[in-house]
């Protein structure tokens, strides 16, 4: 189960509407290496995991997935409150407020839906945390190209959080899977 | 041994693992050993240090320093 905390893990402020930023963060919210696909992979890997300590790291990063997805959630909607349908046509948006009018979807910044292919799960612990490091390393990068595309310093400032947030989990998984290779000795200083 | 007969594993100290900090220098920390193998992938152990205090953490994005690698991009 899961504890809901009514707050976010890191505040999102926003210069003002923006749909043209908008349209390309969404990538991260339903994108191929968002935070949908992030959060599903890891809370369902967990369960052929061989270890207690995978399982929690798991289940600990996907539940920081989700509320990854939260923080992108809260940025593609305080970036398109209040704006008319003209101006998010203006912005490539105009397919997005056709079907969901100002509501969030999972898709890429092109339209293309969300799809359980982006995720993988092939019950060898060594296979998915590799697989798990690469998606880390993917949104890592997703979040380097929309650095580049941000023009509001306020979104960058989010952005830069979740993009060091990969960096770490990176590392975790990469332990995860040290300690699944076989490490030899029991002095860890945790 | 591998079952071609080769030797096919290589054990080093942990301060072996490149761009990592000597830890057998610090004062009742034993050296841990770690087996690498071909064709594997592995990462340097984190090891608990410094860290920021909850604001700082919170800016950082990590709790740890050593782990905070902004992007200057
Ligand atoms: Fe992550």
């Amino acid at each position: 189960m899961w504890v809901y905390q009514k707050k976010l893990e890191y505040p999102v402020r926003v210069s003002g509407p923006n749909p043209r930023l908008a349209k390309v963060i969404i990538t991260q919210y339903g994108g191929p290496d968002g935070e949908l696909s992030a959060s599903l992979r890891y809370l369902n890997q967990r369960y052929s995991m061989p270890t207690d300590k995978a399982r929690g790291l798991l289940t600990d990063i996907g539940t920081e997935e989700l509320a990854h997805m939260e923080i992108v959630a809260t940025i593609f909607y305080k970036l398109t409150r209040g704006v008319s349908p003209e101006q998010m046509q203006a912005a490539g948006l105009g397919g997005h407020y056709a079907q969901h009018n100002h509501a969030l979807f999972w898709s890429d910044p092109e339209g293309v839906p969300w799809i359980a292919a982006y995720v993988q799960a092939t019950g060898d612990p060594i296979t998915d945390l590799t697989e798990d490091m690469n998606a880390e390393q993917k949104a890592r990068s997703t979040y380097e190209h929309l650095i580049h595309l941000s023009d509001d310093p306020c979104v960058t400032d989010v952005l830069r959080f979740l993009r060091q947030r990969e960096v770490v989990h990176f590392q975790r998984f990469g332990e995860a899977l040290n300690d699944l290779q076989g490490f030899l000795s029991s002095k860890k200083v945790f | 041994m591998n079952s071609n007969g080769y030797q096919s594993t290589f054990i080093y100290p942990y301060p072996n693992i490149p761009g990592t900090p000597n830890i057998s220098a610090q004062p009742g920390v034993s050296m841990p050993m770690f087996q690498f193998q071909l064709a594997h992938a592995y990462v340097p152990w984190h090891y608990m240090g410094q860290v920021f205090n909850p604001a700082e953490a919170l800016a950082h994005g990590t709790l740890f320093p050593e782990l905070f690698s902004p992007y200057r991009g």
